[in-house]
């Protein structure tokens, strides 16, 4: 490391075991974890009554997910940056010329483009109208906001996890981590459909996103199996949306009702992400310990081997058992997404984008796999890279 | 909140509308009983897709109690159709009440009204077009705004890229070395980079999103042909219809008659024909043009789809000088106004055989007309086709018209059609009695100018036999 110590503050490094976790961390994980819980009842909402407000449950619910972080954060910066110890002002970055730690910079940053989102999707709704989709540009701002708070949290994290010589934060910051992964995987809702899951895509997306994430988690986290744990986290929240919500009665309130349902809509059933992840957990096991550039690159080309062979298959014939009848219970929820606005039918039980007429036709073919791992190749490294940065993040 | 900042978006929004059914008027007006009760709904439609509309409702004899309000699209009805809502009694005014509704999807919808109150309850249906017709660029300041916003925080993003890579890896009170600055510099050169190339993306989004929202969702009226020729001493017009997207579907007849063809002179509006083209094909039409004043005029074409979907086609043709005083009218029911003599200043305009029509209100959202005979006594109306009169409202400068019955603007077969499809769907009666029983004494059309300027309207009504068209000039005034 290639630094010197020019400035005589000596910061001691709370070693206890008694010592706890500052309050406002815990406040922190809390808000980050408003953001899917959220958003993913927001799409429940659309998908079931369809109207909404402004004030609607699951908006302030997201709200919170900005607010509760960005306050949290702001605080932080005015405390560090002019009531803050030598101690906490040297376990800080300067931005502008203030300073406060990395994480709440970037915590506050996610807020305010979380805030940029609001008057640009008002506009955008009554210049397009109401965006029924979940991508949109509008939306991309929101998701890059939404993205930023959590990676902020996520960095607070990790520079309490790096401090510290005992375990904590070492939870709080994978869970944040298998928050970070819930979001990814909603803005890859629309492309993620089981019948979406025969088509090249689904994979073009994922290869892009579950490496890049669960590398960096598997590099930076001090847990044993951290890749696994995230991918658990995301599949338990998501699974438990899954369930959850059903149990509530409504009914649409929008024309036309094509599917008239009469309890909030399910959403889809998690990927099996755990099966790639504990293979990235067993190869950074056996080889991943020592970082280094030449190292890490051959690293990534194992690795994007064994989350190819292990997530195509999963997800190939997942995807098929999800579009049988056997699927059809309150468990998997299988088609039990289907908002009011869309006509059940034998649709809903195909793989779409297989038909060479269609406009969205893109089979998985020998050219469209290169593309895959090429994909997944680069956000493995950049995964390793990124990890490698974070295991080190101390401010 | 977020209503309040729609509002305060849409006050300042320079918006362009394109052609739609009833030019330049989108709003629709609607008079008609719901049951024992006599209604007025007016709906202001969304302009764009999906969006609300705002329907107030007017109890115009009193007694009602509870007003609700439910939108079915033509092909799923109110089978499915979500639990009505209640509209709200506006304060200050007994007779009123006002609701919001979504429209989801472009197309035909209906607007069940139903009322109730001590003589029980009823229901009316209000047909309109669910349809995108805005256009809308952002404000400058708003723009300017977003772009200030925006650009503060992409400098702040790539001032936390270099502060992440000079002092984030750091022990506490450490201080970054010379390669670390460096390094840092670079990551704020890449970060730059990739910030340039994310806008330029996103704006090719954007553009893609807004090349699909004109080409595919953006409400585009059938583009129609006019050309004429000489046919036997008779001057013909033909009509041709390109469709566009999604407005494929057959035409039926409004009140007996599958087009409604207007042709009017311009600029001075001097000459006015109300035809009834004969199809040819799914496409084309023709009629007889009677013997107008040759010029340039603005031909306007009404077609209703069976979906009870309606258009106004535009186009403009050359009438050249008539060929022969003698007319082989196509269609009984075709008439026509030459005249510059418009009403007096008194809005009295003088018809044939002594009858004369006066222009006797444009007040609380109607236009009320009279017509006389010599001895002053309300002239005895024949129906003209199944209508107590007809309505043309065209503005001086061209950008609205509009054709007005005496229960509305809207289309009485795609209300009927409704209701037959309910009848079909459910096997149960269900009757819609189109319009309100006409009075002897006054004709009378609910509508509202859309914005203030001269406009010129034309009203036909059937006396003896014969058709007469009175001609007035309005100029509405902002309130």
């Amino acid at each position: 490391m290639h630094t010197t110590a020019s400035i005589p503050v000596t910061v001691p490094l709370e070693t206890s075991r008694s010592a706890s976790v500052p309050w406002y961390f815990k406040l922190l994980v809390f808000g980050a974890t408003c953001i899917p819980v959220g958003a993913l009842w927001d799409i429940s909402w659309h998908s079931t009554i369809g109207r909404d407000t402004f004030w609607m449950p699951a908006h302030i619910v997201t709200y919170m997910g900005g607010l509760i972080p960005g306050l949290v954060c702001g605080w932080l910066a005015l405390k560090t940056h002019f009531f803050g110890s030598a101690q906490e002002r040297a376990a800080a970055v300067t931005f502008w010329g203030f300073r406060a730690p990395l994480g709440a910079w970037v915590c506050i940053w996610g807020s305010f483009m979380m805030l940029l989102s609001a008057p640009f999707d008002d506009w955008w709704h009554n210049t397009y109208g109401l965006d029924v989709q979940i991508l949109s540009p509008p939306h991309a701002v929101l998701a890059l906001g939404m993205f930023h708070v959590a990676l902020g949290v996520l960095l607070q994290m990790a520079s309490l996890q790096n401090r510290a010589e005992d375990t904590r934060g070492q939870f709080l910051f994978i869970f944040t981590g298998g928050i970070m992964l819930i979001m990814a995987a909603i803005f890859l809702t629309e492309w993620s459909f089981p019948n979406h899951q025969h088509g090249s895509r689904f994979y073009r997306a994922s290869s892009v996103v579950y490496p890049l994430y669960l590398l960096t988690l598997a590099r930076s986290s001090k847990l044993r199996w951290p890749a696994t744990t995230a991918a658990a986290i995301y599949m338990t929240g998501t699974m438990l949306m899954t369930w959850l919500l059903p149990l509530f009665p409504a009914q649409p309130k929008l024309a036309p009702i094509y599917n008239p349902v009469d309890h909030m809509t399910s959403i889809p059933f998690p990927l099996l992400l755990v099966v790639p992840a504990f293979g990235i957990d067993v190869i950074m096991r056996l080889l991943g310990r020592r970082p280094g550039w030449l190292r890490d690159t051959g690293l990534a080309v194992v690795i994007t081997i064994v989350f190819l062979a292990l997530f195509m298959p999963a997800q190939w014939w997942f995807s098929k058992f999800m579009l049988t009848p056997a699927a059809d219970n309150w468990f998997f929820a299988a088609g039990h997404w289907l908002p009011y606005s869309e006509q059940p039918g034998p649709w809903l039980h195909q793989f779409w984008g297989l038909d060479p007429e269609s406009r969205y036709y893109n089979p998985l073919t020998i050219k469209q796999f290169g593309g895959i791992a090429v994909r997944a190749f680069i956000f493995a490294r950049i995964g390793l890279s990124l990890g490698t940065w974070m295991s080190r993040v101390r401010r | 909140m977020r209503r309040g900042l729609s509002l305060l978006v849409l006050g300042v929004l320079g918006i362009t509308r394109p052609l739609e059914a009833h030019i330049g008027s989108p709003n629709v007006f609607y008079e008609g009983t719901a049951g024992p009760y006599a209604l007025r709904v007016i709906v202001r439609p969304p302009d764009v897709i999906p969006g609300r509309a705002q329907i107030n409702v007017r109890a115009l004899d009193g007694n009602v109690q509870k007003i609700s309000v439910l939108p079915a699209r033509w092909d799923t009805g109110t089978k499915g159709a979500p639990a009505p809502d209640v509209a709200k009694p506006v304060r200050g005014d007994t007779n009123l009440f006002s609701a919001e509704l979504w429209l989801m999807n472009s197309g035909a919808y209906s607007i069940l009204v139903n009322a109730e109150g001590p003589a029980g309850a009823g229901t009316t249906v209000v047909p309109l077009n669910s349809i995108a017709t805005a256009r809308r660029e952002m404000p400058r300041w708003f723009g300017t705004m977003l772009g200030v916003w925006a650009g503060a925080l992409l400098l702040a993003m790539v001032s936390l890229v270099g502060a992440a890579a000079r002092e984030s890896v750091l022990r506490p009170g450490d201080t970054p070395d010379r390669r670390r600055i460096w390094r840092a510099r670079a990551a704020m050169t890449i970060a730059i980079l990739v910030i340039v190339a994310a806008v330029w993306g996103g704006k090719r989004w954007w553009n893609s999103v807004d090349g699909d929202y004109r080409n595919n969702r953006l409400y585009h009226a059938d583009r129609l042909n006019a050309t004429l020729e000489t046919n036997d001493s008779q001057l013909v017009l033909h009509l041709r219809r390109a469709v566009e997207r999604g407005n494929s579907r057959p035409l039926v007849p409004e009140h007996g008659k599958l087009m409604h063809a207007f042709l009017v002179r311009q600029p001075a509006l001097g000459a006015f024909a109300h035809l009834h083209p004969t199809r040819i094909d799914s496409r084309s039409f023709e009629t007889t043009v009677p013997p107008l004043p040759a010029g340039k005029y603005k031909v306007f074409a009404d077609i209703t789809h069976e979906s009870g979907f309606t258009q106004t086609l535009v186009s403009e043709c050359d009438v050249p000088p008539p060929v022969s005083a003698s007319l082989a009218s196509s269609d009984p029911d075709d008439s026509w106004c030459i005249s510059e003599v418009r009403a007096s200043p008194k809005q009295v305009f003088q018809l044939t055989n002594g009858f004369t029509m006066r222009c006797v209100g444009t007040a609380d959202s109607r236009l009320q007309f009279t017509v006389t005979d010599k001895d002053e006594k309300p002239a005895a109306l024949e129906p003209y086709m199944d209508m107590q009169a007809h309505a043309v409202v065209h503005s001086l400068d061209g950008s609205v018209f509009t054709h007005l019955h005496p229960f509305g603007t809207v289309s009485m077969t795609s209300q009927q059609l409704f209701a037959k499809r309910e009848r079909e769907r459910f096997g149960k009666p269900f009757e819609i009695l189109c319009g309100l029983p006409p009075r002897a004494d006054v004709i009378s059309f609910p509508y509202e100018f859309p914005k203030p300027g001269p406009y010129r309207v034309w009203v036909q009504v059937k006396i003896q036999g014969q058709i007469m068209t009175g001609m007035f000039d309005l100029t509405i005034n902002e309130t």
